[in-house]
């Protein structure tokens, strides 16, 4: 193979001249992770080396006593009936077909002010809702085709909107275009399906450092598993039931088959209210954030919409075409 | 006597805390690496995220091969893909982090002292117009060394497509950066302290 030398690379090398390593605090922080992840997996190992199998079968029972002795919540039992449905009829996929998710999408986008350059614009971030539509093929090989839309956004300021265009934000979000991208080895998490490796991946997935409370990262993540997605029913079932078990969750509504829970929070002072929804086929199908007393910072009024995602019933289809 | 990666890799199959060398051979590298596409803020997270995901399937690390660093870079781009896919849901709020001015853009590390304004600019453009694989070949292949043989390991495709997808994305860039040899040529005598070369 020929690989010659090329002024591009030194354009990359001078441009992205980045040397520095992480920091002493970043570094202790990812190898503790590392540490906890091999400590659990050194656990596990003495464990089975010391289990009988009549210990086993005691140790099993008595969770089964303990957890049929608790009454479930509202919550539990709502995605215990989901994850029941789902059991009972999984949706099948074999040989090489894909899986196609039809989402709409509302997300809101912040700008510090000195991303903005040089326009006149005020020392306040601006704040726009950017809508997108994603298409998505899931191979049953791994594969992964996204077919993005990225529609015009919306505004909460009567001067967001210019000062959007002027500092060409249009054109990073990449408005009006039709993205295509298609990833050979797009395969996600090998998500366990035994509820405890389940419930320990999820929690290590779930750290982004926005400073969320944890069972809000956590929550997330599991909604990720189980939107868009083309999650077996065992992988979506297990998901539901520890999303049932999550403080601070109620059930909102439970008509027509699909059931919507709330939840909220407060996330740099600002009260969240969360909604999402999950259809009998035990799918993320709506999702929705609002702002309740609004954020004056970037201009949200009270009860503005953050965040909106609907999702139409997934397809099973056997090509990267429209179903 | 040090351990080569695959020797720590097999060794972690009976004595996990083997895999701390692969840590402390190669986090530097992967920070460099997730700091060039996420920025220095979520840097730290996929780093972490990186080292415990290919600790649970270091058993698919091919035990042939001499470093296991592109295997590492192929699990961080991962990673990276599934941030930026859960941002787009997570950025329903804290966008702070994800949009660009602290951090959030993929390209987030762009060097002002080194490289003019415009030309890193229009680099950057250029670049956010590839499709995320494209990107990514290249930037392995000129920021993180990668050979096409292991370029090939990391994202899981034949070397012959990464030929081809260099060659294509080479041309791309060009086609978007007029006079690029020149300007670069500039760059470079600037740096050296050269007088200003022919146009």
């Amino acid at each position: 193979m020929n690989q010659t030398p090329d002024p591009l690379d030194d354009l990359l090398r001078w441009t992205f001249a980045y040397q520095e390593g992480p920091t002493p605090d970043e570094r202790d922080r990812a190898r503790r992770r590392l540490d906890a992840a091999i400590r659990r997996e050194v656990a596990a190992n003495q464990r089975r080396g010391w289990m009988t199998a009549a210990v086993v079968a005691v140790v099993v029972a008595s969770t089964a006593a303990i957890w049929g002795s608790l009454s479930p919540s509202p919550v539990m039992a709502a995605m215990e009936e989901v994850a029941q449905a789902i059991e009972a009829a999984p949706i099948p996929v074999t040989g090489q077909e894909y899986v196609f998710t039809d989402a709409t999408e509302s997300a809101l986008g912040v700008v510090p002010r000195d991303g903005l350059g040089r326009i006149d614009y005020p020392d306040q971030p601006l704040a726009y809702l950017l809508n997108t539509r994603r298409q998505s093929w899931f191979g049953t090989d791994g594969s992964l085709q996204l077919r993005t839309t990225v529609q015009p956004p919306e505004f909460f300021r009567p001067e967001d909107e210019a000062a959007y265009y002027a500092a060409g934000l249009d054109q990073v979000d990449r408005v009006g275009e039709i993205i295509l991208e298609t990833f050979p080895d797009a395969e996600r998490h090998p998500w366990p399906t035994d509820p405890a490796q389940l419930d320990t991946w999820i929690r290590n997935a779930a750290v982004t450092g926005r400073g969320l409370d944890s069972d809000i990262e956590y929550l997330e993540v599991a909604l990720d598993i189980v939107s868009e997605s083309p999650a077996a029913p065992d992988l979506r079932s297990g998901t539901l039931r520890l999303i049932g078990r999550l403080d601070g969750l109620e059930v909102v509504d439970q008509t027509h088959g699909t059931k919507t829970f709330r939840v909220q929070y407060r996330l740099n002072e600002v009260h969240i209210d969360h909604r999402f929804s999950i259809n009998s086929s035990g799918y993320l199908v709506a999702e929705r954030v609002t702002a309740v007393d609004g954020d004056q910072t970037l201009g949200l009024p009270a009860g503005a919409t953050t965040y909106e995602m609907t999702v139409a019933d997934l397809q099973i289809t056997d090509s990267l075409d429209f179903p | 006597m040090d351990l080569s990666d695959a020797e720590a890799i097999e060794a972690s199959f009976a004595d996990p805390s083997s895999f701390g060398l692969i840590f402390e051979r190669h986090c530097d590298a992967v920070h460099r690496f997730a700091v060039r596409r996420v920025g220095r803020d979520a840097a730290g997270d996929i780093v972490a995220e990186t080292f415990v995901r290919s600790f649970a399937i270091r058993a698919r690390f091919d035990l042939t091969r001499d470093t296991a660093l592109p295997w590492l870079y192929g699990i961080a781009a991962n990673v990276i893909f599934e941030h930026y896919r859960r941002s787009a849901l997570a950025a329903r709020y804290s966008t702070y982090t994800f949009r660009r001015g602290t951090g959030g853009d993929p390209i987030a590390v762009a060097d002002d002292r080194l490289v003019a304004v415009s030309l890193r600019d229009e680099l950057i453009s250029a670049l956010g117009a590839l499709s995320v694989e494209d990107r990514e070949t290249l930037l392995l292949y000129a920021l993180e060394d990668l050979s096409y043989k292991e370029i090939a390991a990391a994202l899981g495709i034949p070397v012959g497509t990464v030929g081809s997808r260099m060659s294509r994305v080479r041309t791309q860039i060009r086609n978007r950066i007029p006079d690029l040899e020149w300007r670069v040529d500039r760059l470079g005598a600037e740096e050296r302290g050269d007088d200003e070369p022919d146009a």
